[in-house]
Parts: C-alpha cells; structure tokens; sequence
C-alpha cells in the first residue's frame, strides 16, 4: 500500500517538474524574443527620425531657393535646382512649387506626377495642411495620404513669404515607402511595421499582426508618428529536440526511477528480514568477540609488561643478546649488544664477521676453538671469555654464554646467547693478581725464609726462595710434604709444641727452634709462625730467621770458655787469677780441691792466705814482682784449708782484664813433676787438637827470631799449603790489601814499648784462589825485652767469614732500607699505634713544610684535615682489625702553612716478631697536583664540552684518519638536520654534506694550513637544503688521534642577506628605471590627460554654449520684437530671462577661464602693451553702466606712460573687471581708473567710493566663489569668480593684485601693478 | 541688399534661430545640415556668405572650409565660423583653415546682423 502511493506520488512529482521545465523554457525562448523585439523597434526608430527630419529640410532648401530670386524663380530654374536636390534626398519623390492660389504650377520631375501639375489644393484633402502652413508661415508636414500620383506619400509645404509677401509654397513630396525602406534597412523580414499617424489612423502596414508587438512614438516634422513593430511568429520557437528532451527524457527517468525505486524497496524489504535475522548473531558474536579482545589485550598487556621488565632486566644487566642462525649464518645483535661496546644500533650490521673481527686477536684461536667445539659436541653450560673490541678502541672482557636451538631433525640450527660485560670483574680480578703478585713476590723475595703450610697436618703449600736456600730444599721437594716428613725436625717435640701453641692462640712469636737443612746441617731459626685463613682453609704461615751464625757465635764462645775452663779444669796445678787488690777473680775447681776451700770461700781469700812460713814474704816479693815485670815464678808450699802442705811450682804472668791489671797464676805440684809433664803433654796435644778442630788455629810468633810456631790448621785459614816458615811478610802477603796497613799497625802498636799486651782484629784475606776470608786474630805479647819492646806474640786465628758475609749482608739490607725510606720520592712515616708520628723522611718533613726534628714526635691528626680524621682513623681500625693487611685511601692533609692538600695515603701494619702490631708504616704522596690537573682538566673538559654543545656554531669533531665525525653539537645537528647519532661515525660525504671533490678540496687546504679560519664553504642539509657555512678548523690530538675541531657558522641567511641587498640594489635600479619610465608614461599620461581635459573644457564650453544660443538669441529676437508685439510684462520677464541667461553665460566663461588657469593652459600673449588704448577700451565698455548708475567715471594717466608687458585681452578683462565691479559696489560718489609708473613697474589703480572692505574680508577677496554680502541681498550680479580669475591672470603676466580699504562705506581701492615693457610696442595693424 | 547665405549647422534650434534673424534681415537663407550637404549647396547655390558651425558630425568645420576653399567658384565666398569654441589657438586654427571671420557662440541677437553684414561683399552692404 505504501509503496503504491509513494510510485504514485513520484509520478506526479515527476510530471510536475517537466511541465515546470518546459514553461521556464518556453518563457526564455519568449522573453528572448521580446528583447530582441524592443532592440529592433528602438533601432528603426533611431533609424527613422533623422530620415523624416532631414529629409524635410530639403523644402526648407528648396524654399532658400526660391525665395533668393527676387522674381521667383522660372520653371527651368526649379527644375535645374529641384534635379540638385532630389540627388541628395532619395526619399523624396517630387518637389514642386505651388503658386498663391494653391495650384501647383512646377513639378519636379513631372515624369510620373503629371497628374499633380495644375492640381489645385484647394480641392484637394491636403487643404487643411495647406491653409496652416500659409496661416501659421511655418513648415508643415501633412498626414501620410494617398497622394494624386497615387502613392502614399506625405508632403512637407513651406510657405514662402517675402517682406510680409505671400508668394506661394514649396513642397516636398515624400514616399513613405521609401521613408521606412530606408530606415528599416537591415530589419530582418520577420518583423511587420505598422505605422499610425498623429490622429490615430493607420496609413502603414498590416492590420493586425499576431505576436507580440512594441509600439513608439516618431517626431515627424511638426507632428508625430506611432510606430508599431512585432511579427505573426516568433523568430524564435521552442527547440522541437529541446522539448523532446525535457519530456521524453523526462519521463524515460521516471520510469527507471520508479522501476528502481520499486525494485529496491521489494529488495529493501527482504534484506531487512535478512538483517534482522543476522543482527541478533551479530550481536552475540560481538558480544564474544569483545570479551576475546578485551581477553587478548589483558594478555598482550601482561606480555608487554613482562617484555618490558625482561627488557630493563636485560638493560640493568647490561646484558647483550645475540642470535646465530647457523643455518644462514646470519646473526642478530641487540642494541645492549652493540651499546656494549659503544655502538649506536645502527653503526653494526648483523654479522658473523662483525663479531669475530672484534675478538682480541690474541683470544681469537681460543675462542673460536671453543665456538666450534661447543657446535660440535655441545654442552651444558656454554661459557666463552675473551677480550672484544670496543668502538674506541679498548677492549673490554665479554663473557659469552649460549645454548643451542636444534631443528626437528636434531641439528643445531640456532645458538642464541648473551654477552655479559666482565672487563670491570676482570680489571678487579687483575688488580687482585698484581696485588696477588706483589704479595707473592714479596713473600717470594722475603729475605726470611717463609712456608705456607695447611693444616690439621701442615702439610707444605708453598715456600720461598730464602726456604729453598736455607734448607736447600728446592719448592719441588718441599711442596706437599710435611716438616716431619722432610725430616726437619730433629725434635718432633718442638714442632707439636709450636702447633699448639699457634693452634691455640693463633700465632707464635720468637720461637726458637733448631731445624735440620737438607744438607743435614742444623739451622738455628728464630720462627714466628701465624694461623691464616686461605680461602677459608686453615693454614700456617711461618717466617723462620736464620741465626745459626748467631747461636755458633754464642756457641763458640760458650765453647772457648767452657774449653778454656775444662783445660784449666784438667790441669794438674792450680789456676787462678787476682787482681792487684788479691781478690782471686777466677781459680779452677783443682784450686779448691787442693786447697779445700769452697768456692764461696774463694771469694773472701787472700792469696798469701794460702801459703805459711817463709813461703808468705817470698810470694808476696814475686807476686810484687809478677806486677812490677810482668811474671815471675816460685816454689812454695800451698796450704790446704786443713793445713796439709804440698810443694807448688807457682808461675805468674801478669794479665790484662776488661781493662784491670791481674795475675794469673798457674801452680804445679811438683811432687808428681814427671807425670805431671807428662800429663801436660798429652793435655797439650789434647789442645791442639780440640783447636784444630774447632778451626782455631793457635800461633806464637819471636819477633827477635821472626819465626812462627803455629798449629797444624794455621796455614789452612790462609788458604795455604802448610808453610816451611811464617814471617811476617807471609802473613802481609796474604792479607788484604786494605786491611794489611791496619793490621800492621795494630800488631806494631802492640808491639812497641808501652803497646797493649793484647789485641784483636778482623782481617781479610785473599786466598790464592783470589777468594776473600775473613779472619779474627787475637794476640798477645808474651816477652817483652826491657825497653818494652815485645819480643814473642802469641794467638789465635779464626774464620769469620761466614758471620762477616752476614753482617755485611744485614748492613746492606738495612742500607737499602734506610735508602729507600730517606730517599723516597713519597713521604714516608713511622707512626705509633697511639698516631705519634716516629720517624719521617725528608720528602714527608718537604711535604708537610715541618723540619724532621719538629714534624717527629708530632700526632698524626696534627696533620690531617680534621674532616678526614675518621677515615685514615678507619683505615688503621681495619689493618688492626685484621680486616687488611694495608690500606690504600685518598685523604687531606694540613701542611705547617695551613694549607690543605688531597693526598694518597698508603698505609701497612708492622707487627713484632710476636706478632703484635707495633708501628704503621706510611707512605704519602701529594696529589694536590694531580688532583688539581685532574681538575683543571674536568673544568677544561667541562668548558670545552659546553663551549663545545651548547655553542651556537656548529662544532665537530673529526678524525682525520678516516674523516670521520667523532662528535658533532646540537647545533651543528640543527643546522644540518642530522640526529648526532646519524652523524657520529659518518664522513660527510657519507652523509652527503659535501661532495667527494669539494670534500677533499677542503682536507688538502686544511692540511697545507693545518686548519682554516673563516672559510666559506657551501654544505648540504640532510634535506638538500644548500647551506652557506665560514668554516673554521683545527687540529688538536684527541686520545692519541689527530683530529679536527671545526666550526661551522651558517651565514646563509648573512649570505642570502647580502645577496638580497644586492639584488635589492638591482632591483631598486631597475626600479627606478621603471619609475623613470612611468614616470615618463605618467607625464605622457598626464599630458594626455591633459589634452584629454582641454578636449573636455572644449566639448563644455561648446555644449553649454550652444544652448545658451538659442535662449540668448531667441529670447533676444523676442525683446526685438522680430518674432511680434509683445506686451509690456512679456518683456519684463522675458529680460529676467535674458539676465540669467547672460550671467549663466559668464559664469561658464569664468569657469572656463579659471580651469584653463588652473590647467595650466591659459596661454597668454605676453608683449608690450601701451596702456592708454586698453584704458581708452575699458573706458567704453564701462561707460553704459557708470552713466546708467550717475557716477563718474574719471581716467587718470599721465601721456608718458610706459607700455607695460602683458596680455592686453586679459589685461582688458582685469581691468573692465574691475571697474564694473567698482561701479557695482558705488552707489554714489566716482569710480577713478589712475596709472603710475614706478621702479620698473606700472600700477593700475581702480578707486572707487563704494562700501568699501571690512578688515575680515580682505583674506577672502580673490577667492573663488566669494562674493561679499553673499545671503544680504542679490543686488550685485557676478559669477564670484572675477576677482580670482583677474588676480590669477595678472600672475601670468607676473603681475601683482592687492585690495585695500579704509573700511566699510569708505570706499576700496583695487591695485595691479605690472611689470614695465622695455621696448616699445610695435603698432597692431589688425586692430 | 539682402544677400544669400548658406548656414553650415547641425543643430535645430540653432539652424533656426540663425536662419530667422537672417531671413528677418531679409536675407536668403540656404540650409545644409552637415558638411557634405553644405559643400553641394554651396557649389549648386554659390551663396554670398557662408556660416560655418565648427562642431559638425563626420566632417568638422575646419575641413569643410579647407574643402569649401578647394571649389575654385567658392574661393572668394566669405566664410564666418560660428562657433561655441572658445579655447585659445581656436580662433587661429579658424583661420588657418580658411575662415574669413569668426564669431562666438552664444551669438548675440542685438549684433548679431550687423557682425554677420560686415562679411558681405561690398556690394550688398547697406
């Protein structure tokens, strides 16, 4: 139903809008038709007029004609001027002359209108117009008639009067076809004319006409034509294809409208029924759909989270992944891969080669071997270290761990891993293992031997080189044995009693221990042992001091006395020795036995106590005498405590001791002399024996004889063969020559009267194998004759050598030390536990600015920057605390000038041999100025690199090795469009900046001149842009490179700046070229312009004029009374008309002078002009108007006046001006024209008796369109112009006007002064 | 004695004005309304006088004098241009082109007569 109405509907819809269509067609093609109708009937009209009109004037001519002879004319005559005539006028079909009586008396040309000949008007229709021409004396025109030559014509009759005479008419007969042929020539044919006359009555064309017509009225001579235009049809008709298409095609769409229309509604409707059913599916899929999404999202964002986090893990980690796909070979590297080693992500490719060609050539066999063992068997944890290449150069340790993806066949197809950064762990390590090294080294050169063992069974990890020497084990027979098992200790007690002791409180101190050597020789070792901790593994540190030669020295003389004290001990007598007071000092144990004293009695006895009787003087004579001479002997009884007596043979031998005079005495019992001799033999060889084998060698020497008895070893100590004889000079020979003078002397000195009895010495001797010894000789004067001199030496000789090397050794050691210390380039200090500083060196004591003396014994923190205290306080805590064994911290000190300096301070305990922490060793170095370069560099550094990014010049680095950009500044990136990282790393014809040529160009400049200053250059943007730049550079060496530092400063807009203001000069040339040039076109442009309003001020002085003739002329013949009588109010107003017709005229003339002035196109005739002719001139024109209003006009001027230079019309019209305006303002009183002559001038003056000037008005005077009184009254006529026009015009003729008046009803006075004719005027013959 | 003259003028009022203060004056008044129509009136009629508007439509009135004084039977009509031309080089420039007197427009009707009478030939001044 609803489908049906809405087909129906469109249907009437459809036809509605055709319909419409073809109306709005139909009234454009009529309304077209209409226009073109109007056009056509103004056209014929403007067509006809002057047909008609100027056709009438024929009569007119012809009545000229007739009238000019004063007899009429004769026919021939009219013929001949008629045959003129008509040649001009075509529409004109005769012209004939009818005499007085209305009878038409001559026709021309009576071919063709003899009907008309003789006709009388009077009879004719035409009468009424012939009686008004006659009546009227005007021309008329009659109404379009059939005339009797049967045509329609109209007939135009001037009457022809002479002096009031009438002498008939002439007329113009007029074919009125001819009259519309002509003027509707060009008319197409459709149209039909109608034409009506002034009553109504049609006399042309159909009676009706169809279409549409346009009717307009026709001036005809003194009547007037209707005329009337249209057509039956239309020349233009709707188009037959045009309606077709609007119906036709109009309804052809409707239809397929209608079809489509109601094809897709039926279609509409099923589909509906589909999307119903879809849309309820649609929606639950939706529904589901959503729930995915929103599902997927959830996870996807959970993945994205967990990307990132795996992404900042593996950032945080510095950790760089990379993929291998073996199959391609192709490799993926991350970004954290390629910023590892200092590259951009776009500075590396994905390449296998990439990777190999940055292992450390060293490290390359290595590390592929293990790549492609790991590829051939892998395993588990693929580990790789080596040293990997970074962007500037160094290498960094990269950890490298993999595992390998297999395809579904089982080959490795893929590795992926990642590359950790270990260069920091590796560095540590490395610092680790030279801090290793020097420890190990420190521990090797120790000069104490040291051995490491571990424990519980001591078993030896590790010995130096003072071990392998004292013990001569070599490290290989040493490491990974016991002690026990070396067999090193003789006595297994004291090394359970060292361990347990260190096991218990964790060191030994001092122990002394004798250790058997490998040699078997036993060593005496100071140890301190030390329980340490190695990688948690209990060990034992011992530090063994060799002083075997200490403890054989000891030993040796423990020896020597306790040999000296068994060979007294076992001789048979008594030994003893006192002092000069008796006090027995020393006495052997026979002493008691024999005499039966204990010891502590000893000590209380006197020596005569022992003997008795006569014995008692004797002894104390000899013992006087063994004081006074040196010895003496006796025999006495020695008594016993008990009193027992036994005979002595006593020998005493005066000795010296520590210094004291005492005597030593020896006493035999010489009841058993020859067993007792005996005895002393044996006991002598016993001696000699027991020295020989304790290499001693024992010698007596006669100075008198100069031979030497000597023990068998003697010659040995010399390095000697046993010798025939010993003198003195063997002795000489063999000693070293450096010690042979000292020895000399010390044996002379001793030797020689009043020289000690005993003397010691070490000396050096070289034995014939050229090898030094040391020997230790001790002598004694045994018999000295009585001078004193010594006669007999006795003594013993000694190998020292060994000692002496130790010594030696130890001194050197101890100098090496005392050297380094002293002469340290660092200071150095001894500090006590409690900070005291306890011995510096002299660098310490330059440092610190302290002399030794005063900086020793001062307190640490005297020296320290107090806000440092608690770290160098922290740094001994550790070292005590065990936590190091040294430290090594930056701190601040004081100097003694207050000045406070960074120092590195490195510290170490120093323990005792128990192993208690005993001073701090401490070396100082000032590195203030380190720290200070450090700083100059950083704030140089931080300058430059703000100098450097932050300049407004863009600035680069380049390595000219490979031109490369090291680093490039923002505005250098700005300028040229680059981010820095696509710069850095590029040359610049990488980054087409420059062109290869232009490029090198630049290089060679810069390195023939080592840098450029302000060079221009042209460069290009990353955009193409073409950038102008003053290029500067120079070289400077960065991290071992020569580089370029260069400036660039964009002075393209400087350079487009300057090229503007060239152009712009070009262009202001050319401009004021073209300005000349239409400057030139405007001056011609303003000249014709100029001609342009002369030709207007022509045309308007023409056009205004021209009917201001005829209201002039007329109203002027009318006043004559030319035209009939008039009465007495005609005339009054028709002289208003005159009036305002003569002041319009001199307005316009006014207006015409004033724009010729003002147009600059007044030309005047400037040339000498006497002025008594002019004045005469105005004089009679002004004269009417003075003598019509009574006043007098008076002309004064002198008869030798001068001609003046001027434009005598013009000077004419100022003058008359002025007087008539003089006469216009005078109501009584004169009006005096005077001339003078003064200074080259003339001046004319007009005076007049008027109302004379207010002061207010003078301003206004020669102002245009000024006319005083203006609103009072209309009594003085004027255009308002003539003052300005006479004063402009007097400035032509370089004249000057002025006004002056005495005020208002006093009169005015109007002065031209004008500038005096030096020649005098030629006579004007024309006037 | 009435003279014949021809005026040369285009517009109405003015061809009549002029030609009734003539005619008034007794004098023949022959009329051409452009200048082709008053060179053939002039060769045809040979008039003592010619008045000759200078504002004339295809042919002004300086060429019509030059072609009037080209007709060898018209070299000694007076010519008078009347005209409302009034610039300055006009009166000159009529002249030039073979005018014999010249008058301005508006005319004066008081002496109009006696100015145009002065032009006549000798014998027909009164």
């Amino acid at each position: 139903m609803k489908r049906w109405a809405v087909l129906l509907l469109m249907t009437v819809a459809g036809l509605a809008v055709m319909s419409l269509a073809d109306t709005y067609y139909r009234r454009g093609i009529r309304q077209e038709n209409f226009q073109a109708l109007e056009q056509t009937t103004e056209n014929f009209k403007t067509g006809l007029a002057p047909v008609i009109g100027l056709r009438l004037a024929a009569v007119e001519n012809l009545k000229a004609f007739m009238l000019t002879d004063p007899t009429l004319p004769d026919s021939r005559t009219f013929d001949r001027f008629a045959a003129g005539l008509m040649a001009n006028y075509p529409t004109l079909r005769a012209v004939e002359y009818v005499d007085p009586d209305q009878i038409i008396r001559y026709v021309y040309p009576l071919a063709g209108n003899e009907a008309a000949l003789n006709l009388d008007l009077k009879t004719r229709p035409a009468a009424p117009y012939v009686e008004k021409a006659i009546r009227e004396r005007r021309t008329t025109v009659n109404n379009p008639t059939a005339t009797v030559q049967d045509s329609l014509s109209i007939v135009a009759r001037a009457p022809l009067y002479r002096a009031g005479e009438f002498l008939g008419l002439v007329q113009g007969v007029y074919d009125v076809e001819k009259i519309v042929a002509t003027a509707g020539a060009g008319l197409s044919p459709p149209y039909k004319l109608q034409l009506h006359d002034a009553a109504g009555a049609q006399f042309w064309g159909p009676e009706t006409i169809a279409g549409d017509t346009r009717t307009v009225e026709v001036a005809v001579g003194d009547t007037v034509w209707s005329l009337t235009l249209g057509w039956d049809t239309p020349p233009e008709s709707p188009n037959p294809l045009i309606l077709l298409l609007i119906w036709g095609g109009g309804g052809l769409l409707l239809v397929s409208l209608l079809y489509i229309v109601n094809q897709t509604w039926v279609q509409t409707e099923q589909l509906n029924q589909t999307v119903a059913e879809n849309m309820a599916e649609l929606a639950s899929t939706n529904t589901r759909l959503q729930a995915e999404v929103a599902e997927r999202r959830q996870a996807e964002a959970t993945l994205r989270e967990s990307q990132a986090h795996l992404q900042l893990a593996v950032q945080a980690a510095n950790v760089g992944l990379w993929d291998w796909d073996l199959l391609t070979n192709q490799i993926y590297y991350s970004p954290q891969w390629k910023s590892q080693i200092g590259y951009a992500e776009d500075e590396i490719p994905n390449d296998f080669n990439e990777w190999q060609s940055r292992v450390h050539p060293d490290d390359l066999e290595q590390t592929l071997a293990i790549v492609q063992a790991y590829l051939k068997k892998p395993w588990p944890n693929y580990e790789n270290e080596f040293r990997f290449r970074h962007k500037d150069g160094s290498y960094r340790w990269i950890l490298a761990q993999a595992s390998l993806l297999r395809d579904d066949n089982g080959r490795p197809c893929r590795m992926l891993g990642s590359h950790i950064d270990l260069t920091e762990r590796k560095q540590a390590e490395e610092a680790l293992r030279q801090s290793e090294q020097k420890l190990a080294l420190m521990f090797e050169k120790a000069p104490f031997a040291a051995s490491l063992s571990s424990l519980p069974e001591g078993r030896i990890e590790q010995v130096n080189q003072a071990f392998e020497k004292l013990f001569g084990y070599s490290r290989l027979e040493a490491v990974g044995k016991t002690s026990l098992e070396l067999g090193m200790y003789p006595n297994p007690q004291a090394r359970a009693q060292s361990s347990a002791q260190v096991q218990k409180q964790g060191f030994v101190r001092d122990f002394e221990l004798m250790l058997r050597a490998k040699s078997g020789e036993m060593r005496v070792l100071l140890v301190n042992t030390d329980y340490v901790e190695i990688g948690s593994e209990p060990h034992i540190l011992t530090m063994a001091q060799d002083i075997t030669e200490r403890k054989q020295a000891a030993e040796a003389v423990r020896r020597e006395r306790d040999f000296s004290e068994a060979i007294i001990d076992s001789l048979p007598g008594v030994f003893y020795l006192y002092d000069e007071e008796r006090r027995f000092l020393l006495w052997n144990k026979n002493f008691t036995h024999v005499t039966g004293y204990t010891d502590a009695e000893m000590s209380e006895l006197h020596p005569l106590d022992l003997f008795g009787g006569w014995d008692k003087q004797l002894l104390a004579e000899r013992i006087q005498d063994v004081f006074a001479q040196g010895a003496s002997s006796v025999e006495a009884d020695f008594v016993a405590k008990d009193g027992t007596r036994t005979p002595y043979y006593f020998t005493g031998l005066r000795v010296l001791l520590d210094d004291r005079v005492c005597l030593l005495g020896v006493g035999i019992d010489i009841t058993a002399q020859k067993q007792a001799e005996q005895r002393i033999r044996l006991s002598e060889e016993r001696l000699r024996l027991a020295t020989e084998m304790a290499g001693v060698a024992v010698w007596e020497y006669d100075l008198a004889a100069n031979q030497m008895a000597r023990s068998n070893n003697h010659d040995q100590l010399y390095g000697l063969q046993p010798q025939e004889v010993w003198v003195i000079d063997t002795f000489l020979n063999a000693t070293h020559p450096d010690d042979r003078a000292l020895s000399n002397q010390i044996i002379q000195a001793s030797v020689a009267p009043g020289g000690p009895d005993y003397y010691r010495f070490d000396f050096r001797v070289i034995w014939p194998d050229e090898s030094v010894h040391w020997l230790a000789v001790t002598g004694e004067i045994i018999e000295r004759n009585a001078q004193g001199l010594g006669l007999a030496v006795r003594g013993c000789l000694i190998d020292i050598t060994e000692r002496k090397q130790a010594e030696v050794a130890l001194r050197e050691s101890e100098e090496r030390f005392r050297t380094a210390f002293e002469y340290s380039a660092n200071g150095m200090c001894l500090t006590g536990l409690d900070g005291k500083l306890l011995k510096v060196n002299q660098t310490m004591c330059h440092i610190f600015g302290y002399p030794l003396a005063e900086l020793q014994g001062m307190h640490f923190n005297d020296i320290t920057y107090p806000e440092d205290f608690a770290i160098g306080q922290e740094g001994a805590r550790r070292m005590l605390d065990r936590e190091a064994t040294n430290v090594s911290i930056e701190k601040r000190y004081v100097r003694r000038s207050g000045e406070v300096f960074w120092a590195h301070v490195t510290s170490a305990l120093l323990k005792d041999s128990a192993g208690l922490p005993l001073h701090f060793i401490t070396q100082i170095e000032d590195i203030t100025e380190r720290r200070r370069m450090e700083e100059e560099l950083r704030v140089s550094e931080r300058l430059f690199s703000n100098a450097f990014y932050a300049g407004p010049a863009g600035m680069t680095i380049t390595r000219i090795a490979d031109g490369k950009f090291i680093d490039a500044n923002a505005s250098f990136c700005n300028m040229f469009e680059f981010s820095h990282e696509e710069v850095v790393g590029h040359t610049s014809t990488e980054l087409n900046m420059l062109t290869l040529e232009s490029r090198s160009k630049l290089i060679q400049q810069q390195l023939e001149a080592g840098g450029l200053h302000n060079f221009e250059l042209v460069a290009q943007s990353k955009s193409g842009k073409r950038i102008k730049v003053l290029f500067s550079s120079k070289e400077i060496t960065l991290k071992g490179e020569i580089c370029h530092v260069t400036t660039m400063i964009d002075i393209t807009e400087r350079k487009q700046a300057e090229e503007d203001l060239h152009r712009l000069n070009l262009e202001l040339e050319e401009r004021v070229a073209r300005r000349t040039g239409e400057l030139v076109q405007a001056k011609e442009q303003a000249e014709s312009a100029d001609r342009l309003k002369s030709a207007f001020l022509a045309t308007m002085s023409h056009e205004l004029r021209t009917p201001l003739n005829s209201i002039i002329g007329f109203t002027g013949i009318i006043l004559q009374g030319l035209a009939g009588p008039l009465n007495a109010e005609q005339t009054k107003q028709l002289k208003m008309v005159q009036t305002s017709a003569q002041h319009l005229l001199a307005l316009i003339s006014d207006v015409l002078d004033l724009s010729k002035i003002e147009a600059g196109q007044m030309e005047l005739h400037i040339e000498p002009v006497a002025l008594g002719r002019v004045i005469t001139q105005v004089a009679r024109l002004t004269e009417p108007l003075a003598a019509k209003k009574g006043l007098a006009l008076q002309l004064e001027a002198a008869s030798d006046l001068p001609p003046v230079m001027a434009d005598r019309r013009r000077l004419e019209q100022i003058l008359i001006n002025l007087v008539n305006n003089a006469l216009k303002f005078t109501e009584r009183g004169s009006v005096r024209v005077r001339c003078q002559a003064s200074d080259g001038r003339v001046v004319l003056q007009v005076i007049d008796t008027g109302i004379g000037l207010k002061p207010e008005d003078m301003g206004h005077l020669f102002k245009p369109f000024r006319q005083l009184e203006t609103g009072l009254s209309r009594r003085h006529e004027g255009t308002g112009l003539g003052l300005s026009i006479c004063q402009k015009l007097a400035a032509l003729m370089a004249g000057q006007m002025s006004a002056a008046s005495d005020g208002p009803g006093r009169g005015s006075t109007f002065s031209l002064s004008l500038p005096q004719a030096t020649d005098l005027p030629e006579p004007i013959a024309t006037e | 004695m009435p003279g014949r003259i021809l005026v040369i003028e285009d517009n109405e009022q003015n061809m009549y004005l002029t030609t009734f203060i003539l005619e008034q004056h007794g004098h023949s008044v022959y009329q051409a309304w452009d200048g082709h129509a008053g060179i053939e009136l002039a060769g045809q009629v040979k008039p003592d006088l010619i008045l000759l508007d200078i504002q004339l439509p295809v042919m002004d009135g300086y060429q019509v004098a030059q072609a009037l004084r080209r007709e060898p039977v018209l070299v000694d009509v007076p010519i008078v241009a009347v005209t409302s031309y009034a610039m300055l080089g006009d009166r000159e420039r009529i002249l030039a082109a073979g005018c014999t007197g010249y008058l301005e427009k508006p005319i004066n009707p008081d002496t109009f007569i006696t100015d145009i009478e002065q032009y006549l030939p000798d014998h027909l001044q009164s």
